[in-house]
């Protein structure tokens, strides 16, 4: 397998998140459209239905260094979540609560990262947390 | 698709026409040539492929399909006819020098191909070209010293305990390299790891010293070797590819070969980039070096091949090949050459010179050379008693010089030994009869001599008078055999008309060694008048000094004793009483026992009779060391002048006495004479020890056997009854409950528990309706009897009491009061119905009486 | 990996070794298939005497598929945007196997002598060239002073 080099990998995630593919419940795209080293990232997911995060939106920050994609990007909620993977005090995802940054593979993308996290909320533990009240952020 | 395959365009001849003939997709001269309408030239599978994306030519974009793309038989005939050089006119090179440095081996490589001036040089048609190949004698070969590198290694390196591992290892690591027969790996043993990496860097070269200049130079400017040095991984192509280059000549120069300034118009031309580049280029090469180190890492040397060599070449390079065998000159076990001199100054058979004789020993046995046979080393004397040390030559004359010396030396050596074992011996047999001694005392202060009574019943005065002498049978006090013998007229002329009485200890089988010391008495009943019983008491120790019995050789006339009332009805009645007081090993004043009065026994009574004053002075150390003293005094005697000067020879055998100077002239004048003397001497000293010790050891085990079975007949024989009372309202019912019957010594006894209205009471019995009762004996006891509460033990009752009990006394034990009855019942003596007595008899004595 | 293609590797080497004038292309050594490619600015053009650095990766189909190619280096140029992102048929559906990399960085080079603003990729900047030519060529002449006259930090 030929490695696409880390700059052609975000290049096709951007144009495949501006094509906004997939069921409308995550989105993101490039912080500042001018960035082009490509590394910061808006996100947004819209909690799942049934769940304390029903039909709340969201965002999220997500940094691509250097070595992305052999290493994970660092992800971190804006919006306040009470969530076993995030970080109340600053609304970092801890990579080693989150068994998808925890076992990273190259070839994962960022939506998989997002549509990971909202798997998460619908997960037992997380649907028993009390949320924060809607529009907070860290 | 094989990487390290020279491609066509390579090969080909004509190079000024091959762009006529190269495919548009791919590049290279067409295979299964296919043209569009235009003429422009695919391959069949290149064509094929871009078909299916875009139905149009590649070059000029008419339109075109699978169906209307042309051949050409022209071209497919000139293909076929194309002239082409063999393969082995090129080797690898890199067209990119100075990035190949930085390739990763195992990642994307860039070969090109240059003309190798040494190469082959026939030319032939695509179609016959590979006939040539196989017969070439430009092809590459294995060279067959290297390519068993490995066996070598692990077979003959082994004295190389360096690299054992690490051969393996790389063998491991590097087996794609090996594989390919790339680098040249020299495994040189005598390069430092420090040069490792460099050395990958630089495959082409075998030289030894070649290798190391170009280290050298390659330290000097890594811009130069980057560029100059084909760096490992494009190694990699050359024998695969069939490139020479493996000579280390300098003849060999590279062809294509990108010099400094293609370098520096390149990178003029990345102007943008040039700096990036450079840092880039320093980051890669620490990155590059970080992996060789890493692929290393756990080796201290890496091998190094030899790699193809030509074939026409073959047989000189192995004449200057590392890898050649040779026979190492100490041990001719053959080496790689370029080991063999680490391996010869390990060699455990290079000749090395001994620091003592200066001769040349094999390094293996140098130790033992020095150990065993050397004969400059110092060595001390073999004769374990002399402290002189010397060179090893000179023992055998030091031995024969010192002969004397060294015998007299042994002699006193031999002498302290004997003399501090002796003490040992004795002091330790000392302290054992100290403690022997006590226990007996204990046991004597604790126990009555026993006091035997013999009835002795002559039926027929007339028969044994008729004899002149009669005897009783034999009795036995205390192990020993005793009989009592009565001549009636007596025993030798003195004694005639007199009865002579004796008593006698049958010597025939007592033990050895001993002696008892008894009082006794002998006594002729007056049967008409007792009181006119003759009656005489002795004290005799057995065996007596001139035989075995006494008594009194003129007891009683003879006729006094018919006529007095001692006979009635042809019957005389003779008691005797026998005390034993004391048994005595006596081996020490007894000779007829053993026979031992020899030198050591008298020293060890002196000793007994020193520590006994020394017991009495508390002097004991103080004597022992004054001992010690004169024992050295004696030895230094000898070494040493003193104010006699006239010795005795120190063999005492010998018994000449000389100035004290002219002893060892003495000695040496009758060496064997002294050998022998002082042979016998050890032989009787020897002897003497072991007779003396033997008989010690022997008379300390009698007294301890003695010991053992006092203890175990008076203090040890302590019985313990328990009496279950099962039913205590059925025994107050009938008034009384018994016990089974229990023995001591033989004795039958049983208990009785009698309840009465106001009182209880516990009686022993012995139970003389028994029939077993021993008929000579009387025991007295001391009985421990206790009466257990069970609710509180130390609440329990205990009497302690002495009885004798006999067949003829009195047979029953208890005061007829222990306890009353309301007590007994009503403070926790009865449980469940039930209750304990505890009784513990120990024996003060058992009495024998005689028939 | 298991291979380069032959063609890739003759291109390379060509590339390295008889370079386009003022275009470089560099492969990185961890990816044979990632260059490194510097376009210095056409002459008479308001790229003139910038090093503009850009980035080139041929996929696993090349060369049936075009080679992805991105600006590193802020340019002010209607086909153009904002990342790199370059606006060119080759590129996309009039790409030919013939086509090689230095083709491709020669039509690049050839675009930035010959903007087209009928075929854009940055809108505003199109409509920029479109309405002031003369302000627009001003402004990518200042942006090449300003980004592409200083190796770009990356």
């Amino acid at each position: 397998m030929t490695t696409i080099p880390r700059n052609f990998v975000l290049l096709e995630e951007l144009e495949s998140g501006e094509k906004s593919t997939g069921d409308g419940t995550i989105s993101f795209g490039l912080e500042n459209s001018e960035d082009i080293l490509l590394s910061s990232w808006i996100c947004t997911i819209i909690g799942p239905q049934h769940t304390p995060f029903d039909n709340r939106f969201y965002s999220l920050k997500l940094y691509c260094d250097k070595d992305y994609p052999t290493k994970p990007p660092t992800v971190r909620f804006t919006t306040k979540i009470n969530m076993g993977c995030v970080n109340q005090q600053n609304g970092v995802v801890e990579p080693k609560n989150l068994p998808i940054l925890t076992n990273w593979n190259s070839n994962y993308r960022i939506q998989n990262i997002l549509s990971e996290l909202r798997r998460e909320m619908s997960s037992s533990p997380n649907k028993k947390l009390v949320q924060p009240p809607e529009g907070a952020n860290f | 698709m094989d990487i390290f395959q020279i491609p066509l365009d390579v090969l080909v001849v004509d190079q000024e026409n091959v762009k006529e003939i190269q495919c548009g997709i791919c590049l290279q001269i067409v295979v299964t040539p296919r043209q569009c309408k235009n003429g422009h030239l695919y391959c069949f599978g290149c064509i094929e492929q871009s078909l299916k994306k875009i139905g149009e030519c590649p070059q000029c974009r008419c339109s075109l399909s699978l169906d209307n793309l042309c051949r050409s038989l022209f071209l497919e005939k000139h293909l076929r006819n194309l002239n082409v050089f063999c393969k082995n006119h090129f080797k690898v090179e890199e067209s990119l020098p100075l990035l190949g440095t930085l390739f990763n081996l195992t990642k994307n490589i860039l070969p090109s191909w240059a003309v190798d001036l040494e190469g082959c040089t026939y030319i032939g048609s695509q179609e016959t070209i590979e006939n040539h190949q196989i017969s070439c004698q430009h092809r590459f070969e294995n060279c067959k010293f290297s390519v068993n590198n490995n066996n070598n290694n692990n077979n003959n390196n082994n004295n190389n305990n360096n690299n054992n591992n690490n051969n393996n290892n790389n063998n491991n690591n590097n087996n794609n390299n090996n594989n390919n027969n790339n680098n040249n790996n020299n495994n040189n043993n005598n390069n430092n790891n420090n040069n490792n990496n460099n050395n990958n860097n630089n495959n082409n070269n075998i030289d030894n010293d070649n290798l190391i200049k170009s280290i050298g130079s390659m330290m000097s400017s890594s811009l130069n070797n980057s560029v100059h040095g084909n760096c490992s991984g494009f190694g990699q192509f050359n024998n695969g590819s069939g490139d020479s280059s493996n000579s280390n000549s300098g003849s060999n120069s590279p062809q294509v070969r990108v010099n400094p300034k293609d370098l520096s118009s390149i990178k003029s031309n990345i102007v943008g980039n040039q700096n990036n580049d450079d840092e880039e280029l320093l980051l890669m090469e620490g990155n590059s070096g970080e992996d060789q180190n890493n692929s290393f890492s756990s080796n201290g040397t890496k091998p190094i091949e030899c790699g193809k060599i030509r074939f026409k070449d073959l047989d000189n390079h192995y004449l200057d090949c590392p890898f050649r065998p040779i026979s190492c000159g100490f041990c001719k076990i053959e080496f790689a050459f370029h080991s063999i001199k680490e391996h010869e100054n390990n060699c455990d058979f290079r000749l090395v010179e001994c620091s003592q004789c200066k001769s040349k020993i094999p390094k293996k046995v140098l130790r033992s050379h020095l150990g065993e046979k050397c004969p400059n080393q110092i060595i001390p004397c073999t004769f374990g008693y002399c402290d002189k040390s010397f060179e090893r030559k000179e023992l055998n004359n030091h031995l024969n010089e010192t002969m004397a010396q060294h015998m007299i030396m042994m002699k006193q050596q031999q002498q302290d030994e004997i003399s501090l074992l002796k003490k040992e011996f004795s002091n330790h047999l000392q302290l054992k009869d100290e403690k022997i001694k006590g226990l007996e005392k204990l046991i004597k202060d604790k126990l009555s001599d026993p006091k035997i009574k013999i009835d002795w019943k002559i039926k027929n005065y007339l028969d044994c008078k008729r004899n002149g002498y009669h005897q009783s049978e034999k009795f036995i006090i205390e192990g020993f055999p005793f009989f009592i013998g009565i001549f009636t007229d007596g025993d030798n002329n003195e004694s005639k008309g007199y009865i002579s009485i004796y008593l006698f200890l049958d010597t025939s089988d007592i033990p050895k060694g001993r002696c008892i010391n008894t009082e006794f008495s002998l006594k002729f009943n007056n049967q008409r008048d007792p009181s006119q019983s003759l009656n005489r008491e002795y004290k005799a120790t057995f065996p007596i000094r001139d035989g075995s019995g006494w008594g009194d050789r003129r007891s009683i006339k003879t006729h006094n004793l018919e006529s007095n009332g001692y006979i009635k009805d042809n019957t005389l009645l003779i008691t005797a009483e026998v005390t034993i007081k004391k048994i005595i090993c006596c081996a020490q004043n007894n000779k007829r026992y053993g026979g031992l009065d020899i030198k050591f026994s008298e020293n060890y009574n002196n000793n007994n009779s020193n520590n006994n004053n020394n017991n009495n002075n508390n002097n004991n150390n103080n004597n022992n060391n004054n001992n010690n003293n004169n024992n050295n005094n004696n030895n230094n005697n000898i070494n040493e002048e003193c104010q006699y000067p006239i010795i005795f020879c120190p063999f005492s055998y010998c018994g000449k006495t000389f100035e004290r100077k002219e002893v060892y002239n003495h000695l040496n004048g009758s060496l064997r004479f002294h050998m022998r003397m002082w042979e016998l001497e050890n032989r009787s000293e020897i002897y003497s020890l072991k007779v003396n010790i033997s008989s010690q050891v022997k008379i300390e085990d009698e007294k301890l056997k003695r010991l053992e079975e006092l203890v175990k007949k008076n203090i040890e024989s302590k019985l313990t009854f328990n009496w279950e009372v099962k039913n205590y309202l059925e025994s107050k019912r009938n008034g009384y409950n018994k016990s089974e019957n229990f023995y001591i010594e033989g004795f039958p006894f049983y208990f009785i528990f009698y309840t009465e209205q106001d009182k209880c009471n516990i009686k022993l019995k012995f139970n003389s309706k028994c029939e077993e009762i021993p008929k000579r004996k009387a025991i007295d006891l001391k009985i421990s009897l206790m009466l257990n509460n069970q609710r509180d033990s130390s609440q329990s009752l205990n009497q302690i009491h002495e009885k004798s009990f006999s067949i003829l006394s009195n047979s029953f034990w208890g005061d007829g009061y222990t306890i009353k009855t309301y007590d007994l019942e009503s403070k926790g003596y009865i449980k469940d119905n039930k209750l304990t007595i505890t009784a513990e008899f120990s024996i003060k004595k058992i009495i024998w009486f005689s028939e | 990996m298991a291979s380069l293609p032959k063609r890739i590797i003759k291109e390379t080497q060509r590339l390295i070794t008889e370079p386009a004038p003022g275009i470089s292309a560099t492969p990185a050594t961890d990816n044979f298939r990632y260059f490194k490619v510097a376009i210095s600015g056409p002459l008479d053009s308001p790229f003139e005497g910038g090093i503009f650095n850009l980035e080139l990766f041929l996929t696993d189909d090349y060369p049936m598929s075009a080679p992805k190619v991105r600006f590193l280096t802020k340019i002010y140029h209607p086909n153009i945007d904002k990342l790199g992102r370059i606006c060119l048929d080759i590129l996309k559906d009039k790409w030919s196997p013939a086509l090689q990399i230095r083709t491709v960085l020669l039509s690049i080079q050839a675009l930035l002598s010959a903007p087209n603003p009928d075929d854009p990729l940055a809108n505003d900047v199109a409509e920029h060239w479109k309405t002031n030519e003369k302000e627009a060529m001003a402004r990518a002449r200042e942006w090449t002073r300003l980004y592409a006259e200083q190796p770009i930090e990356n």
